[in-house]
């Protein structure tokens, strides 16, 4: 610039003195002449001027100008740095200083993406690390509670494993009573088998006996029908005999006054005949009666002997009976027996069950205090999750915020 | 009067005395053919043939079978060629007349029966 500068006022003293030297030449006149070179100097000083402050204001307005467009946030524009003045060497500089600015704002633009794009994930995955961590705080809940559950259930076992002692010891009574009912009832057994055998013997007696009774019931029935058969015919001959009567009665009322006498003993004997037939009504009813009777009561024999039949074979049944409950009863004593040392082995079993489950009772305590340390571990770090989600989505929102910033400059055509 | 008296279907009946000449039980009847319905047939009697005359089959119009209780009424002369049939016990006794055609026997009233007419009605009987 100072090269450019000293040229031009070289040029132009060249300029203003060669002006001086021609112009008494053209105009001699002095006056003239001198006002002539005045202007002419004038002139060219006006033109020097003019040329310098162009080459000097001409890359200052460049600069200017792409200063304005970078301060509305423009870094895309270029800068001519062409020349080896101090304007060029200002505008090379301004050039470096945008180069270096546009780098460091795409850097910026660069990481801000990233950042934001990191810090969304980070709040995603400690969105997703804070459910896991939920669901591993409820499963340590659920798992707490079941394993309360587990020890109730546990503690209620092991009652009703003392219980069942208690129920074997109950059982283990009873099946000595039941040993001393059955040898009583063996005894007893052996008793009604005794009984039983001489009832049946007296069944036998008894059933003889009543055979006869019907044997002379019958005998008696077949009096009684012969009583019958007489009773009819002492009713025909009535019969006849009234029949006689009422003839003789006729035939002496045809012979008239003479035979009166006749006529009344025919009356009497037609009346003794009716009588005679009456009573013999009065015999067959009675016969009847007796022959129904003996009916009944042959029946009823009969049914006697088939109902001693009867209870016989269920006498015999009883005995028989008797037996099975001797048999029976000696069984129940060896199955009694059995009980009992069953039962003795159930007791024992039971008292391992017990010390078992009393293990289990314990463990289960211990598993829920652990789960329930565990839950509230997850608990903690669920918080600590999520304060770090909430500084994820902070950090988020800083960058978005930079990212802003940064796009308020241009930084590509 | 003497009568004889007896039931047949429930209703009392009585005859003359004088109009029987005997009263016998039911012996075999035998069947004669085309002879009026009211006529059963012919039976022996002391060794005579009298024809037989349903009074059932007169008084109430049905027949009855012979058991036995039934008996035969022989007709006094002029008709003691006929005997009247009676399946009922038959009883002799006094009576005295009520109403015509009835009488009272034992307090009880019965229809007189009149063997003639009845006679000829079992043989104009169709």
């Amino acid at each position: 610039m100072q090269k450019k500068l000293a040229a031009s006022f070289l040029m132009v003293t060249f300029l203003c003195t060669a002006v001086a030297m021609a112009v008494p030449r053209l105009q001699p006149d002095p006056v003239w002449g001198a006002a002539l070179v005045v202007c002419l100097d004038t002139a060219i000083g006006l033109c020097g001027a003019w040329f310098v402050s162009w080459l000097v204001v001409r890359r200052i307005k460049s600069l200017a100008a792409a200063a304005s467009l970078i301060s509305r946030g423009d870094l895309t524009q270029s800068v001519d740095v062409e020349g080896s003045d101090e304007t060029a060497e200002l505008a090379r500089s301004f050039s470096t200083m945008l180069v270096n600015l546009l780098s460091v704002l795409r850097e910026v633009e660069s990481s801000a993406e990233q950042i934001c794009s990191s810090a969304l994930t980070l709040s995603r995955t400690t969105e997703d690390v804070n459910h896991a961590t939920s669901g591993i705080a409820e499963a340590a809940a659920a798992i707490a509670r079941g394993a309360d559950a587990q020890a109730e259930d546990v503690a209620r076992t092991s009652a009703l494993t003392r219980d069942l002692t208690g129920s074997a010891d109950r059982v283990a009574n009873s099946a000595t009573s039941m040993q001393d009912a059955a040898e009583e009832a063996a005894v007893r057994a052996n008793t009604g088998a005794a009984a039983a055998r001489r009832a049946a013997e007296g069944i036998v007696e008894l059933k003889t006996a009543v055979d006869a009774s019907a044997d002379a019931v019958e005998g008696f029935q077949g009096r009684a029908d012969e009583i019958g058969k007489i009773v009819t015919f002492i009713v025909s001959l009535a019969e006849q005999t009234h029949l006689l009567a009422i003839n003789a009665t006729i035939e002496a009322s045809r012979a008239g006054d003479e035979a009166r006498g006749f006529a009344v003993v025919a009356e009497e004997v037609r009346r003794l005949a009716d009588h005679v037939r009456g009573f013999a009504d009065q015999i067959g009813s009675v016969t009847d009666e007796i022959r129904e009777g003996s009916h009944a009561i042959s029946r009823r024999i009969r049914e006697s002997v088939t109902a001693a039949g009867a209870a016989r074979e269920l006498v015999d049944r009883a005995a028989v009976s008797f037996d099975g409950v001797l048999d029976a009863a000696r069984g129940t004593t060896d199955r009694s027996r059995a009980i009992a040392r069953s039962v003795e082995e159930q007791r024992t079993l039971a008292r391992q069950v017990d010390e078992a489950l009393e293990r289990i009772v314990r463990i289960a305590k211990e598993n829920a205090k652990g789960t329930e340390e565990t839950s509230s571990a997850t608990t903690g770090q669920n918080a600590s999750m999520h304060a770090l989600a909430v500084s994820a989505r902070e950090l988020a929102r800083t960058s978005d915020h930079m990212k802003g910033l940064i796009s308020t400059f241009r930084l590509r055509n | 009067m003497n009568l004889l008296y007896f039931q047949l279907g429930g209703s009392p009946y009585a005859i003359a005395q004088e109009a029987i000449a005997d009263v016998a039980p039911a012996s075999a009847i035998h069947p004669v053919p085309l002879s009026p319905p009211a006529v059963l047939g012919l039976a022996e009697r002391r060794g005579r043939a009298i024809a037989v005359i349903d009074l059932p089959c007169l008084l109430e119009g049905t027949s009855r079978e012979t058991t036995s209780t039934s008996h035969l009424m022989r007709l006094a002369a002029p008709l003691e060629g006929a005997a009247f049939f009676v399946p009922a016990e038959v009883f002799s006794g006094a009576g005295s007349p009520a109403s015509p055609g009835h009488v009272w026997i034992d307090g009880r009233l019965h229809v007189l029966l009149d063997a003639l007419a009845l006679v000829k009605a079992s043989t104009a009987f169709h």
